[in-house]
């Protein structure tokens, strides 16, 4: 089911053209990465969906709607938007920071409370954390709050535009990480801005891969690893977009269903990064590893093959 | 130290006279203020909206400003006549600058990623500006007010130049008598007006500032 879809969306700043005739569909439940070199019109992209600016022709659905027939003020309600730290209001607390879209309905801040509580408990923080500022927030923190004031309406598309550009490399980690287990359990489609080769093949279960305004390649992230369709794409990922999928990629997301009938084989963890496999063969421990999964049971058979033409994901 | 006693005699001996002053130089800034502080915002806002007219009525504030306080008196004086009126016209004329500035760059240098979160979370323009924009321009307006009260105050004392009455008449009746201890006398309780309201509102202004600001 497509959730947003953009029509043959052109755009220009003046002379200079950001997005040349896009039209593309995202669908419910996917987690959308947006990546490109800067000024290939990522956060245009972004910005056209909750009509902060509007196209210069084509149109884009929200659900079938047109966003220039909508209620914009309605409509941005009704989706969560992340940006980098700054976006949060630094003159009010966390807890009105989160409460922010329901106070816009009129829900007051004691009633809002509940859902904030379990906003930030969502988004790894604490209970006493709700009365802070921002200014008493670290850098990863103020990113959690961004999240989970996105979150506060249960919005069913959230955008962000590089939410976790500002922080250090350790923190971006955990936060990708708790961004990928939040979208697990809420299912939510997710747009996400990031110039970050690694984040958009890690996150993405749609990477889409912008240059100079125009779709170089949708795909996930083992179609745009292993078979880029341009040559742009080809020399935008390097051996970057290679080594991010090796670090990103668990071992039961490629490995054979069948285990084989090899005995001596052995074991590794499905939820295994594929590189320290690899590593592992390559210093020739072994040519291939039996895949288990957490509880001991045997799932699957992972050799250097699998890395490319797995028979899909146990996940 | 003669002087000093005399000036102690006077606040004793004419007390109910100097009461009745003070009295009239707060109720003349009061009521200044209060316009002043309404239209200011008012105007503030506005223009925080539209560059070009926030040129122009920047510069037109800017120029009033320039006029000569005794000048802009005595013209008031042709037009509306001698008392209370053309003195609170003047003091508002005055008092403009610094509440309109300051509401203007409070409001536009905000940082622009707020404004840009606040809008495409939903807020509508009244929103925006009701819960976002102007609490955080709060510090910057209050700082304006400020200085726009204590110049108000001290600008009052004129005002009994055409007939308004308030501090100045002490003074100006110090001057003609040529009663320097009378003229001190004036000349110190608009000072400590000024004095303790600015107090007042610097320990406001720091408990307004502290919460807002980013470490």
């Amino acid at each position: 089911m497509n959730v947003i879809e953009f029509k043959r969306v052109s755009k220009s700043y003046g002379t200079h053209p950001v997005l040349d005739d896009v039209s593309l569909t995202m669908s419910r439940g996917d987690f959308h990465t947006l990546i490109g070199p800067s000024g290939s019109g990522k956060t245009t992209m972004l910005r056209l969906i909750n009509g902060l600016i509007a196209p210069d022709s084509g149109e884009i659905l929200i659900n079938g709607k047109d966003v220039a027939q909508t209620d914009l003020i309605e409509l941005r309600r009704n989706i969560g938007y992340v940006i980098q730290s700054t976006g949060l209001f630094p003159h009010m607390t966390v807890l009105d920071n989160i409460n922010y879209v329901p106070s816009l309905h009129g829900i007051r801040r004691a009633a809002g409370g509940p859902r904030a509580l379990e906003l930030i408990h969502l988004v790894g923080m604490e209970e006493s954390d709700l009365m802070k500022y921002p200014s008493q927030l670290s850098g990863g923190q103020k990113q959690r709050v961004g999240v989970a004031r996105a979150l506060a309406a249960d919005p069913e598309i959230i955008l962000m535009d590089e939410p976790f550009g500002a922080v250090d490399d350790i923190t971006r980690r955990m936060l990708q990480d708790e961004i990928l287990e939040i979208h697990h359990k809420l299912n939510k489609t997710v747009v996400f801005v990031t110039h970050d080769i690694e984040e958009a093949i890690k996150l993405g279960t749609k990477i889409i891969l912008l240059n100079e305004g125009r779709i170089e390649q949708i795909g996930n992230k083992s179609e745009i690893t292993f078979s880029p369709k341009t040559s742009f794409v080809r020399s935008f990922l390097e051996n970057k977009g290679y080594l991010a999928f090796l670090t990103t990629t668990k071992i039961g997301e490629v490995c054979s269903a069948d285990p084989g009938s090899e005995n001596a084989l052995p074991e590794i963890r499905w939820d295994t990064p594929i590189i320290d496999g690899i590593r592992r063969i390559l210093s020739s421990e072994t040519d291939a590893f039996r895949v288990v999964a957490a509880d001991g049971t045997i799932v699957g058979r992972f050799d250097l093959g699998s890395v490319e033409h797995g028979d899909g994901s146990l996940f | 130290m003669e002087i000093v006693k005399e000036i102690l005699r006077l606040f004793d001996t004419r007390t109910d006279f100097f009461v009745e002053l003070v009295i009239q130089h707060i109720v003349l800034s009061g009521i200044s203020i209060a316009i002043i502080t309404v239209i200011g915002i008012a105007l503030g806002v506005l223009i925080s909206e539209s560059k070009g007219l926030a040129a122009i009525v920047l510069a037109l504030t800017n120029f009033f400003y320039t006029i000569p306080s005794i000048a802009l008196f005595g013209f008031l004086v042709a037009i509306s006549g001698i008392g209370a009126k053309s003195a609170i016209i003047a003091l508002v004329i005055y008092g403009l600058l610094p509440i309109i500035r300051n509401t203007y760059v409070g409001l536009v240098e905000i940082d622009p990623q707020i404004i840009d979160a606040a809008i495409g979370m939903g807020s509508t323009r009244a929103q925006l500006l009701q819960k976002i924009r102007f609490p955080l321009a709060l510090p910057v307006i209050f700082a304006g007010f400020r200085t726009m009260v204590v110049m108000t105050i001290s600008l009052a004392g004129i005002a009994s130049f055409i007939g308004a009455g308030g501090l100045g008449v002490a003074i100006w009746r110090g001057i003609t008598t040529n009663y320097p201890a009378m003229t001190i006398a004036g000349s110190l309780l608009v000072a400590l007006l000024a004095i303790v309201t600015d107090l007042i509102l610097g320990f406001i202004e720091k408990r307004i500032g502290g919460i807002y600001h980013e470490k």
